[in-house]
């Protein structure tokens, strides 16, 4: 209302009329010029500014635009596109000042309507929408740096460490921040669920946020028979272990090869109508699609080929082969011969049939492992094996099997393995636990309100 | 009688699937008659049971979970669906709910009787551990509870232009959506957890887990929105379709999108 007293009689562009009849009085009084129907005009509240409180959901989303509307604007005006989180302490000094003052805020301010609005419905839902569109963009632009040019100006192909995404994961998180506050206090035993709920995914997003600064993910390619004490982050920097290993063995199952039909211009896998079960056993018939009838014979495991015949040998190189008979239905014909997936030094051998190629595919890894020896200091050296989904622990950091030179496979001469410091892994997973606890909470008791009425 | 699936003549899963599908219509029809509301749960029991039973064999024969493929999970969608749309009906006789779900799993195991290769067994290291089965069945449940709260909402959709909109169906959609969420979070953070054993961290924004967040992010949209005042009941509804979306898309949409071309999910 204070607007009254203004000399200069026109409307604030950002006042919008109620309906059409009130555009068209304001047009009249416009036209008029007259001091006293613009004070008519505001007594009667036919405009409203539009920021006058209390905001609604058109306000709330106008707020969430503008966090990663600043975001990008940031990006662009410094001109990287990697947001600098501290590591720890400051971090978690950052966080907790941010819980505090937003705690300080709503005690001192609980009544304001600004404080009501933070953790109101509106906001929170224009912050959820806001982050799903963060998201959107994140889903569908390609986030490396092969992205397509238009991306990489605006910077769009790494937005998880854009502006965009820290500055709408902030606005989340004063909202969600604010909302917990409102529920703490007074304390209620039926808020239980919202607040194990909130708290919990205000604990997931801050200790992965902190995380990302405070996680080393090292990479070590580990030869035989050497001990390795450094690993290599995702940006090739070189850091040191407390520990180091020794690559002792490398062990490798395969899954019992496929056959294929290959298309011989293409050199393409054909799919047939009906997919056979194609893996090989010796003395199983193959059909593929009733044209053409395979019988396994022989089958090596380890094989090198002589004078195109194969013969069983174990050693670097050595690649899986069968002997088989195949009779196509159109020619009548049956045709015998070898056929296998090559390897390293072997090229592959096929048989030509009258439309494709008969082959052998490579086989799929069923496990792998490697075993070390591991060097701690003031201890003795120990045992370890390595599995794909079985991580070891050692001083603070965990070893997991990642991968090995799939060129050579059995006969790999190092294994790829990563040390990983993860040091809010337990608080995320406090979060992760309260989160799972209050939902099963609340629907647990919105499914009782409903059975009430 | 020996039950053999050997997938290279499918002869097992065509009779198994195709009783299924029979019976799962029967029943349906005989909803729809409406003469006695026990019958067509004892067909769905059946096909259940039948069902059930089928996906155990698979599991021994193929030595493991039968949930890699997007064949083998509409399996288990299929008879989510079924089990779902009985206790929806046993609960509230929603009969044309039953028949829906019915229809639904019909048609995935339809799909697979056309597309049979995507039944495999090898089964690559990343995927063998204990998390395998409690994330890919606690998510397979929820996106069945997911499809048919958007049944309601599309139904919803249909009658408001009818004219004939109740909002007392928002209190199922809201039980259904409710049960379907607290699964999703579940499955999300189980999956989370085993991608910290199998990959060394618990969230690496790859594609797929990208789309995970949004179609959990879109149902919390939907429980917030829920709780808004001046809430349209359009808007709810049609929130929800887009959640469905965003879950369509994270499901299987994800492998033919070209920003999941290096994801380490897409098998």
């Amino acid at each position: 209302m204070q607007n009254i007293t203004r000399k200069r009689l026109f409307l604030p562009s950002h006042w919008r009329p109620k309906s059409y009849k009130s555009k068209l009085l304001i047009f009249l009084i416009k036209l008029s010029n007259s001091k006293y129907l613009y004070t008519f005009v505001l007594m009667n509240k036919l405009v409203r500014n539009f920021w006058q409180i209390p905001w609604k959901l058109k306000q709330a989303f106008v707020i969430a635009l503008c966090f990663p509307m600043a975001g990008l604007l940031l990006d662009l005006v410094i001109g990287r596109n990697s947001v600098w989180i501290p590591q720890f302490p400051y971090n978690l000094i950052i966080f907790l000042l941010f819980i505090a003052s937003i705690g300080l805020i709503f005690f001192f301010y609980k009544k304001s309507q600004l404080v009501q609005f933070l953790s109101s419905i509106p906001a929170t839902i224009s912050s959820i929408t806001i982050f799903i569109g963060v998201l959107l963009l994140m889903g569908l632009i390609p986030q490396h740096p092969e992205s397509s040019p238009f991306a990489i100006q605006l910077r769009l192909n790494d937005i998880l460490h854009s502006g965009i995404f820290l500055f709408s994961l902030i606005y989340l998180l004063i909202i969600l921040t604010f909302t917990i506050f409102t529920r703490i206090y007074p304390f209620r035993w039926r808020n239980m669920g919202f607040l194990l709920n909130h708290i919990g995914l205000l604990i997931i997003l801050g200790g992965a946020t902190m995380d990302s600064s405070d996680l080393y993910r090292l990479k070590m390619v580990c030869g035989y028979n050497t001990p390795i004490w450094y690993g290599t982050n995702q940006d090739g920097k070189q850091y040191k272990l407390p520990f180091a290993v020794e690559l002792k063995k490398f062990h490798i199952d395969y899954y019992d090869p496929e056959l294929v039909l290959i298309d011989r211009e293409s050199n393409e896998a054909v799919k047939t109508k009906v997919k056979p079960d194609a893996y090989i056993k010796k003395g199983k018939t193959i059909k593929f699609d009733d044209k053409i009838k395979v019988t396994i014979d022989t089958f090596y495991r380890h094989a090198f080929e002589s004078k195109k015949i194969f013969l069983p040998a174990e050693r670097p190189g050595n690649t899986q082969a069968v002997k088989v008979r195949v009779y196509e239905t159109e020619s009548k014909k049956t045709v015998k011969g070898w056929v296998s997936a090559g390897s390293f030094i072997q090229y592959p051998h096929r048989i030509k049939l009258k439309h494709y190629d008969l082959g052998l595919a490579p086989p799929k890894p069923k496990k792998y492992s490697s075993e070390f020896k591991l060097y701690e200091p003031d201890q003795e050296p120990r045992t370890i094996t390595l599995v794909v989904n079985k991580p070891v622990r050692s001083m603070g950091w965990k070893l997991y099997q990642v991968s090995y030179d799939t060129r050579k496979g059995k006969w790999s001469e190092y294994t790829v393995i990563e040390a990983v410091k993860d040091p809010w892994l337990p608080l995320v997973y406090i979060g992760f636990f309260m989160l799972l606890a209050g939902v099963f909470l609340l629907t647990w008791q919105s499914a009782n309100w409903n059975r009430n009425g | 009688m020996q039950i053999g699936i050997e997938m290279d003549n499918l002869i097992t899963y065509y009779i198994v699937a195709g009783s299924i599908v029979l019976i799962g219509l029967i029943a349906a029809l005989l909803a729809f008659l409406e003469k006695d509301k026990r019958v067509p749960l004892v067909f769905l029991t059946i096909a259940i049971l039948w069902l059930g039973f089928y996906i155990g064999v698979l599991w021994y024969k193929v030595g493991h979970a039968p949930l890699r493929t997007l064949g083998e999970t509409r399996l288990w969608y299929a008879f989510f669906l079924l089990f779902v749309g009985s206790i929806l009906y046993l609960r509230w006789e929603y009969k044309w709910i039953l028949i829906f779900s019915v229809l639904m799993a019909d048609l995935f195991l339809v799909f697979n009787m056309i597309y049979p290769e995507n039944f495999d067994t090898a089964l690559m290291p990343a995927l063998q551990s204990y998390w395998f089965v409690p994330h890919v069945i606690v998510y397979i449940f929820a996106y069945s509870m997911l499809s048919i709260a958007t049944l309601f909402s599309l139904k919803g959709l249909y009658q408001m232009r009818k004219k004939r909109w109740n909002n007392q169906s928002l209190n199922i959609i809201d039980n259904l959506v409710y049960i379907g969420f607290a699964f999703v979070t579940f499955g999300i953070i189980f999956g989370a957890m085993w991608a910290k054993e199998a990959w060394g961290h618990y969230w690496s924004f790859d594609p797929k887990e990208t789309w995970a967040l949004i179609t959990w992010l879109m149902y919390l949209l939907y429980l917030h929105y829920r709780k808004f005042k001046n809430q349209n009941d359009r808007i709810t509804l049609i929130i929800l379709i887009l959640a469905f979306l965003m879950l369509l898309m994270c499901w299987f949409g994800v492998n033919y999108l070209p920003a999941a071309a290096k994801s380490i999910h897409v098998y």
